[in-house]
């Protein structure tokens, strides 16, 4: 049973999701707040405006929480190495998101680590 | 009537058709004045292939965040125009209230297209360019030496009405008519009504194109607002736009002026997403069933 692990830390203001502040305001994020959540992925959404992750995290009791994790759009993932198929339903994952402040099971997509230990990021130097 | 007599018959109505039709279109063609002496020659245009990225959002070379107002030159804005600019500032903006209308799937517009944190591309024909944007944008601008339409043939646009023409390799663009009040960038700042532009674009390097960017307003600014844009060509091989549709699968609907978030959660009722999330919010037709 894993729990989310709330990380935080003082001076993450340079991890704020660049793709976030593309389409909105991403003041509904704490970017001062890092989250690990270590689950199962249920849906990778390759989609416009943002792309999303579904992620099943198990709780303390046995339960499962879906997590709802925004990241960019696909022409942005794309530029960044991350294609359509970077992740499969099934993938056992670990994301570092920037949480909702409201406390919600959401996010903000900082990066992510495969079991085969691979880590896609947007912050790559072809990004922007 | 057998089958080859009525071919026969088929392609001598045909040809009699296009005959009839297709000469007179040929001769008031080739009657046709010949083209202004301003329109280019298709292989004497410069080579602007290519993505063409922004640096930074908006009006900031430094790569700044569109959300901040000092991240930028300040609009040289009349006392009346920067005090309701304050207020909105106050009110709405630190509030984190910002209606922005790209969220909403609204296009960039002009200025805020021609500073963009996505991929411009620039389509030059003789007789127009087209400034594609990787949002519901597109400019064209007339290069075939055509003046501005009569000012009762103008109403305001999100993208304006532009003119062009080249000097050497450099397209000078006048654009006006634009929809005033469109924010230019996620402070709220706008321009009137009665705003024109006019933007010198030329390649500096081959991986920059610079534009020189004069913005007169009459009615909101106080002088004539010059801005420095470059925009960088991406580096892959085989660059890739996308138009990226704010309606496709938006998940962070406006509510109270908030950018809010949908979620999986069950306990979330508001949320269209609950509990099967639908992989797309659009209309679909309705596919047969397996």
């Amino acid at each position: 049973m894993l729990k989310p692990t709330l990380l935080i830390f003082a001076a993450l203001a340079t991890l704020a999701p660049l793709a976030a502040s593309a389409h909105h305001s991403d003041a509904m994020f704490d970017s001062q707040k890092q989250l690990v959540l270590n689950g199962t992925v249920r849906e990778f959404q390759y989609t416009n405006p943002h792309s999303w992750i579904q992620l099943v995290v198990a709780g303390e009791t046995g339960n499962t929480v879906e997590w709802s994790i925004e990241t960019a759009a696909p022409v942005v993932l794309l530029r960044a190495g991350i294609k359509p198929t970077a992740l499969q339903p099934g993938d056992k994952v670990t994301l570092r998101v920037h949480p909702l402040k409201d406390g919600r099971a959401g996010g903000s997509l900082i990066d992510v680590k495969k079991s085969d230990g691979t880590t896609l990021s947007l912050r790559g130097p072809g990004t922007y | 009537m057998d089958t080859p007599l009525r071919l026969t018959v088929a392609l001598a109505l045909g040809c009699a058709f296009a005959a009839a039709v297709g000469a007179p279109l040929f001769s008031a063609q080739s009657a046709q004045a010949p083209a202004a002496k301003t329109v280019r020659d298709f292989a004497s245009l410069p080579d602007w292939t290519g993505i063409w990225m922004g640096n930074g959002n908006l009006f900031d070379q430094a790569g700044g965040n569109a959300n901040r107002v000092d991240a930028r030159d300040h609009p040289p804005y009349k006392p009346e125009w920067e005090a309701a600019y304050k207020e909105f500032l106050d009110t709405v903006v630190s509030q984190g209230k910002f209606s922005d209308p790209l969220t909403s799937g609204y296009p960039g517009g002009m200025m805020r297209m021609m500073s963009p944190a996505r991929g411009l591309q620039f389509v030059l024909r003789p007789e127009q360019v087209w400034i594609i944007y990787e949002r519901p944008d597109v400019r064209y601008i007339y290069t075939d030496g055509r003046p501005f339409p009569p000012n009762d043939e103008l109403w305001p646009t999100f993208e304006g009405y532009s003119i062009g023409h080249w000097e050497g390799d450099t397209l000078v663009i006048e654009t006006k008519s634009i929809r005033g009040g469109i924010p230019i960038d996620r402070t709220g700042a706008g321009l009137s009504d009665a705003a024109s532009v006019t933007e010198r674009i030329r390649k500096v390097d081959a991986r920059t194109l610079q534009s020189d960017i004069t913005i007169v307003d009459p009615i909101a600014f106080t002088r004539p607002w010059n801005v420095t844009r470059r925009y960088t060509k991406r580096p892959e091989q085989y660059p890739r736009m996308e138009n990226v549709s704010s309606l496709e699968n938006n998940r962070n609907p406006l509510v109270e002026g908030q950018t809010s978030i949908r979620l999986s959660d069950d306990s979330d009722a508001s949320s269209p997403y609950s509990p099967d999330i639908k992989r797309y919010a659009v209309p679909k037709f309705p596919l047969p069933k397996k």
